[in-house]
């Protein structure tokens, strides 16, 4: 299967996105004349820098805003303007997205395995109960999550706990795409490695789309196989992940990649 | 010891009563914060972390019960005199108002849970420094934008007017950040305080701390599970499992010379960009149920080299330096056991002490 460089569809084809916010002195230009293609079964790396406009980009993919100006094709069809109820199906059956906020995305009174089946119940995956629960529990292990703590609450979970309940309930739908806002930020690097192995496994299995958020270069670098790099709204530099990173063009992304910390204490020194 | 310790946490214990389960979350811990310096705190999501460093300002939820220990503050007088505060005596009433802030001031993980979402960023950042400073309300607000350009956020006069949801991730992080820095603490608590934010601004704001560091001799825990960020500030690390301090020593020590199988694993699972591999390495198994009781060492049935009596017995603290101490059976000279760091990390350690490995990139 040659999904890195076939001549395969195009999944999500972005072209001159703008979402501003506010008008007048207090205007804010988000995202600023953004285009980027991801293939289907790609992983697109998006990174750049804080407030550049990265987590607007994924929500106005996924419409939670107006955007106000440029077009986003999914499968070929159009989701800006006005959304009937087909172009709704499309995106809530079709895009997934994991959110930076753990804890502000998690409803605090529901049980995390609720929070988990909530999806499988919506679009009813699950043929019966047992099927249900069967795959709510795999889902747990495949994130690290003990099933054994099926019925506790949000509150009861550590920061890195939530991210994972957050990444179970999105990967359990197997969207066409996913998107992926900062999912492992919160990680220790042994579960950071167990959830990029999952998406990958996710992409190789299931052909599974993502378009992948992050601030760690080197786990970007793993599991992109394009990267764009954004800045003040825009994409400075976009291409073959290896090719920017050896060989980086635009200043900021030298920038970027100088900045990395070394783990090394010898020769760090800030 | 003649060192100057400004924060002593002691054999403490928490735990939480979830209707019928007990669940022992923090499991006797013993950290010290020498004055002026950097710890770290890393180790396994969900080993304890964020509830110790709670602990001492009395911030963990409702439920939390503390069973036993006691968390020294050694405050300074103006007068050279110094006074012993146990924080874990004070209500959560007293810290807030004669630590919180001032002396103590703390990052949290999750800045969306802090930030008070109804109002604007310039109220919450002057509200502190209004209360504790008795400053004008002009004096607080110049201040506040100044801080804000601190931490290297553009526009600070448009953000002061603006509320938590219109800010990106990485500048209610700033924020919060911020927030912490406003009352002039003698001893800053971050937890995860760079997660959200890319590194040249990560960059910025590590040097930022560390100038503060310089001038007024703060003394600063971070947790985070960025390693290369604990390789550039930390002077002392602790590694936590399960509730526990595995490990703990200087920076050179835990880097150089790690001790406990978990420390091995967690290095192990940092990605060698260089070779593409086709899985990335992690720990097999899940950490243990806290709410059960835990049969000897807690990382024994994840550890490829358990001895017999890690399924048995609890291994105690041995010394391995006048500064590096390990929680490990395998260190016990009565269990005559071969210590073999795994092939790969050995290699990556040689290559760092040579000074060109980097481990990433
Ligand atoms: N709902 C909103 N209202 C007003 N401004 C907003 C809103 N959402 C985002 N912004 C602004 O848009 C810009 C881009 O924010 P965005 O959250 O997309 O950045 P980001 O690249 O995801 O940053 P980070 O890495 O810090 O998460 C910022 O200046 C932010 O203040
Ligand atoms: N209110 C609570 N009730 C029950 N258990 C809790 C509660 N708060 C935390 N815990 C449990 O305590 C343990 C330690 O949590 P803590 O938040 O300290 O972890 P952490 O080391 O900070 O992890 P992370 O790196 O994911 O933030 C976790 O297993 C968590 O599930
Ligand atoms: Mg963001
Ligand atoms: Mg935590």
């Amino acid at each position: 299967m040659d999904i890195v460089n076939g001549k395969q569809d195009s999944l999500l084809k972005v072209e001159g996105l703008k979402q501003y916010f506010g008008k007048g002195k207090s205007l804010v230009k988000a995202v600023d004349d953004v285009s980027f293609e991801i293939k289907k079964g790609q992983i697109y790396g998006l990174v750049g820098e804080s407030g550049s406009g990265k987590t607007t980009v994924g929500r106005s993919i996924i419409r939670i805003y107006d955007p106000t100006g440029g077009s986003i094709r999914f499968k070929g069809t159009e989701i800006t303007g006005k959304l009937d109820k087909e172009k709704k199906q499309l995106i809530t059956s079709g895009i997934q997205m994991i959110f930076q906020d753990p804890m502000a995305s998690l409803n605090p009174s529901k049980k995390v395995f609720d929070i988990i089946a909530q999806g499988v119940d919506i679009h009813h995956l699950a043929s019966s109960d047992a099927e249900r629960k069967d795959m709510v529990y795999e889902m747990m292990e495949e994130v690290g999550l003990n099933p054994s703590y099926a019925d506790r609450y949000p509150r009861q979970f550590s920061g890195g706990q939530r991210q994972r309940i957050a990444i179970a309930r999105t990967v359990i739908l197997k969207p066409d795409l996913i998107i992926a806002d900062e999912p492992i930020s919160a990680l220790d690097v042994s579960i950071q490695a167990q959830i990029i192995n999952l998406l990958k496994q996710l992409q190789q299995k299931y052909g599974t789309t993502i378009l992948f958020i992050a601030h760690d270069l080197s786990m970007v670098r793993y599991l992109s196989d394009v990267v764009g790099v954004m800045n003040h709204g825009h994409i400075v530099e976009t291409g073959d992940t290896e090719e920017v990173f050896n060989n980086p063009k635009d200043q900021y992304t030298i920038d970027l990649l100088e900045a990395i910390p070394r783990m090394n204490p010898r020769r760090t020194e800030i | 010891m003649s060192e100057d310790l400004i924060l002593e946490i002691k054999n403490l214990s928490v735990s939480f009563k979830d209707r019928k389960k007990t669940i022992n979350v923090i499991r006797g811990v013993d950290l010290s914060l020498i004055r002026g310096k950097t710890l770290a705190i890393v180790g396994e999501s969900g080993s304890g972390k964020s509830v110790t460093v709670k602990s001492v300002m009395a911030l963990n939820t409702k439920g939390a019960i503390i069973d036993s220990g006691e968390i020294l503050y050694n405050h300074k007088n103006p007068d050279g005199t110094t006074e012993t505060i146990d924080l874990t005596e004070l209500s959560a009433k007293q810290i807030i108002k004669n630590i919180n802030g001032q002396k103590i001031a703390m990052v949290f993980q999750d800045p969306l849970a802090i930030l008070n979402p109804t109002m604007t960023i310039g109220k919450q950042i002057t509200e502190g420094m209004r209360l504790h400073r008795k400053i004008s309300r002009k004096d607080a607000k110049q201040e506040a934008i100044k801080l804000l350009t601190h931490v290297g956020i553009n526009e600070p006069e448009l953000r002061m007017k603006q509320y938590p949801h219109q800010l990106s991730g990485g500048m209610r992080q700033r924020v919060v950040i911020a927030i912490a820095l406003s009352c002039n603490p003698d001893v800053l608590i971050c937890d995860e305080p760079t997660t959200a934010l890319d590194v040249t601004i990560q960059a910025k704001i590590l040097e930022l701390i560390k100038n503060i560091q310089r001038e007024r001799g703060l003394s600063v825990i971070y947790i985070t599970h960025d390693l290369g960020v604990v390789a550039s500030v930390a002077d002392y690390v602790a590694v936590m499992y399960a509730g526990k301090v595995i490990e703990k020593g200087t920076a050179e020590d835990v880097f150089f010379r790690p001790a406990h199988p978990y420390t091995w694993g967690l290095f192990l699972s940092v990605p060698n960009v260089d070779k593409k591999e086709d899985e990335l390495y992690s720990i097999p198994g899940n950490p243990p149920d806290l709410s059960e009781p835990i049969k000897g060492d807690a990382f024994a049935v994840r550890n490829e080299n358990a001895l017999p009596i890690d399924y048995e017995e609890e291994p105690p603290i041995f010394k391995l330096s006048k500064t590096h101490y390990v929680a490990s059976w395998l260190y016990d000279p009565k269990q005559n056991a071969k210590v073999e760091i795994p092939e790969i990390l050995r290699k990556r350690i040689s290559d760092m002490e040579t000074g060109v490995g980097s481990w990433i990139l």
